[in-house]
């Protein structure tokens, strides 16, 4: 069923080409497999090198060390005109387009199937209304690139990925500009685009949250120690998280799947209401309280989200009817 | 629709102003014997039908083609830096025929008169040498491009050897006798006048050649909005066509540099008017508008340089930044409306 479409072996990225001289090696002995049907996420720390793996696969650099499978022939042994249909790509930076519309922006992508002037046929603007359909940027079709926001000008390049009509799909944070509910819509997209249609999808993010809860397969990055390739899961069961992404001061916890700082916290009761409980933590941790079940003091108990009760380590019982009066009467006690 | 009705606004102005140009100049003749001198008629004074003929046809014909390359290298150059401010005379193209004429004019030694240079045989020597010094450049410029593979970095490139090239220019400046030096100024000045009928197929030609290139273009000029990664993913050998659009551009600002002297602004502002009054960055339409508006432009300051009621002509660059530049001012001062280059 899920079969490879980009494999990689003792991969070194970089810049700088052919002379020892002037040459950064940004990642080495990469061995990755990107598979057909999943999206895949890619995330690392700054500098570790996401974008220079993501260019090299494109095509756009030369790998420095090592050799990149393509469907299982060398990337160097395709012609741009070949790639241009295999591998559609979705980068940051700027362009110059801000005085085309969205949708002359889209028909770019049509770009290796048209003719020499690039008219588009029939089956040519249906693809392009379908991608911008399905980018959600139907609505801006006729504006200018300039006129858009930055989340919109993000859905307009995807549309012109989409249109481009590639099974391997390279996107460098996608949704970095886009608004809560928009990086969804997009990450359902490509995952439609992957189930549906068979798509290799690899992006970049650096959303820990959603890359754990929407990627089939995380790549995790680190400028000195490589890849590990896998599923997000596993990653963070057998620790692989901490590992890449843990510094002075941070770490991952993978109870909760976030990223907390290490400052110790001082435990705290806390009970009643499930919903209320669970917001009530949230605004606890952040005062600096590790909140937990037992009925220890100081010891929160929630009736509902409008009945609060505090009690002090003294057995005094103070009422709170919000959970930011609740914060206010903490702040009283120091944890 | 916006795009096919300037499109032929355009096309009905062009034979308008090149049939304006034949008529208005320093010397009136009646457009009834315009029109009878080109349709073979016998004129009533001989001297029109050579002022028609011999100076006013090649002249129109030139300014045509002049305004049209320029403008289209203009629109190339800035596309390909995707910069609104690049222009044929950013490259250092329009300094390397500068540079060709100079050693011609000033440099050559025996006792060529100031009028001798322009005559017969010394005319065709500064020709060639303006096509050979623009050549030049351009050659560095295209090896450059092979070497440096930042386009700002190139622009920089090509503005600096600009430099070199105007600073060996001041030096034989600095040398020359003052009857060359004015020769050299009165060159600087630009002119369309300066194609005879023989050697106008010649120019007309060579630019006919790189405007047919320039068109052949429109597909990866788009794609090259997106800028050289979306290009390059979209199919386009973006280091092959590169180096067309900087042949291509620069042939047409040679040739035409080497036939008409350095024409200030056409190539800067006609896009910019072409794009403005377009709006868009469409290469499909903005190409061929640009192509249009640049030889309506030019006819336009062919006309404008000659001053009604005196036996005068105006120098052409002394007429091409009165149309030039508040074009440009009114870009900048525009920007916000549409950031065509954002």
């Amino acid at each position: 069923m899920s079969r490879p479409v980009i494999q990689t072996s003792g991969l070194a990225t970089g810049y700088g080409g052919r002379g020892r001289r002037g040459r950064t090696t940004v990642g080495r002995d990469l061995d990755l497999c990107l598979m057909a049907g999943r999206v895949t996420c890619l995330m690392g720390p700054n500098g570790s090198g996401k974008s220079t793996l993501l260019r090299t696969l494109g095509g756009f650099l030369p790998p420095l060390a090592g050799g990149v499978l393509i469907n299982g022939r060398m990337l160097e042994s395709y012609s741009r005109s070949e790639l241009s249909v295999l591998v559609g790509v979705t980068l940051t930076g700027k362009t110059a387009a801000g005085g085309i519309t969205v949708s002359e922006l889209v028909s770019l992508g049509r770009h290796p199937y048209t003719g020499f002037f690039g008219r588009l046929s029939r089956h040519d603007k249906d693809a392009v209304s379908r991608a911008i359909q399905a980018a959600g940027i139907f609505h801006k079709a006729h504006c200018y690139v300039s006129e858009l926001s930055d989340g919109e000008r993000q859905r307009a390049m995807i549309a012109k990925t989409l249109a481009q009509e590639c099974p391997i799909i390279i996107l460098d944070e996608p949704t970095a500009f886009l608004d809560a509910v928009g990086r969804i819509e997009i990450m359902t997209l490509l995952h439609k685009l992957a189930r549906e249609q068979g798509k290799a999808i690899l992006l970049s993010t650096h959303d820990a949250d959603q890359a754990v809860r929407t990627a089939d397969c995380l790549w995790l990055l680190s400028g000195g120690r490589g890849a590990k390739a896998g599923a997000p899961e596993d990653l963070i069961l057998d620790g692989s998280f901490e590992t890449f992404f843990g510094r002075e001061g941070m770490k991952f916890d993978p109870y909760s799947g976030h990223f907390e700082p290490t400052t110790p916290l001082a435990p705290i009761g806390l009970g009643g209401d499930r919903l209320t409980a669970l917001w009530v933590a949230n605004a606890l941790r952040r005062a600096g309280w590790q909140p937990s079940d037992s009925d220890r003091l100081p010891g929160v108990n929630c009736t509902n989200k409008n009945h609060i009760i505090l009690t002090l380590a003294s057995g005094e019982r103070l009422v709170a009817s919000s959970v930011e009066e609740l914060s206010a009467l903490m702040s009283r006690i120091q944890p | 629709m916006r795009a096919s009705l300037l499109l032929t606004l355009l096309s009905v102005a062009l034979p308008v102003l090149f049939v304006g140009s034949l008529t208005y100049g320093a010397v009136s003749i009646p457009p009834g014997s315009v029109l009878d001198i080109l349709l073979g008629g016998e004129p009533e004074r001989m001297t029109w039908r050579n002022i028609i003929l011999q100076s006013r046809l090649p002249q129109a014909v030139v300014a045509t083609l002049a305004g049209a390359s320029l403008a289209v290298a203009g629109l190339l150059l800035q596309t390909l830096f995707r910069n609104p401010l690049a222009g044929p005379s950013v490259l250092g193209v329009s300094d390397g025929a500068n540079l060709g004429v100079a050693v011609v004019m000033l440099s050559s030694g025996g006792s060529l008169g100031r009028f001798d240079v322009l005559a017969g045989g010394g005319y065709a020597a500064v020709i060639a040498a303006a096509f050979a010094g623009a050549c030049a450049i351009l050659c560095i410029i295209l090896y450059m491009s092979s070497k440096v593979r930042n386009n700002v970095m190139l622009l920089i490139v090509g503005i600096m050897v600009g430099y070199l090239a105007s600073s060996v220019i001041s030096i034989l400046n600095f040398y020359a006798t003052a009857d060359r030096v004015y020769t050299f100024v009165a060159w600087g000045l630009g002119s369309f006048s300066g194609v005879s009928l023989e050697r106008l197929p010649l120019f007309a030609s060579c630019t006919l050649v790189a405007l047919s290139a320039a068109v052949l273009l429109i597909k990866p000029l788009n794609a090259l909005l997106l800028g050289e990664m979306y290009a390059s993913n979209l199919g386009v050998r973006v280091r092959r066509v590169r180096a067309y659009i900087l042949l291509s551009a620069g042939a047409l600002t040679a040739v035409t540099t080497a036939f008409c002297g350095p024409v200030a602004f056409i190539g800067l502002a006609v896009p910019h008017i072409a794009r403005l009054s377009l709006g868009t960055s469409n290469h499909k339409s903005l190409l061929p508008a640009t192509l249009l508006t640049g030889a309506c432009v030019a006819l336009a300051c062919n006309m404008l340089m000659v001053v009604p009621g005196a036996n005068v002509v105006l120098p052409l660059n002394a007429v091409t930044p009165m149309i030039g530049a508040p074009v440009i001012i009114y870009v900048i001062m525009n920007r916000r409306s549409i950031q065509y280059f954002n």
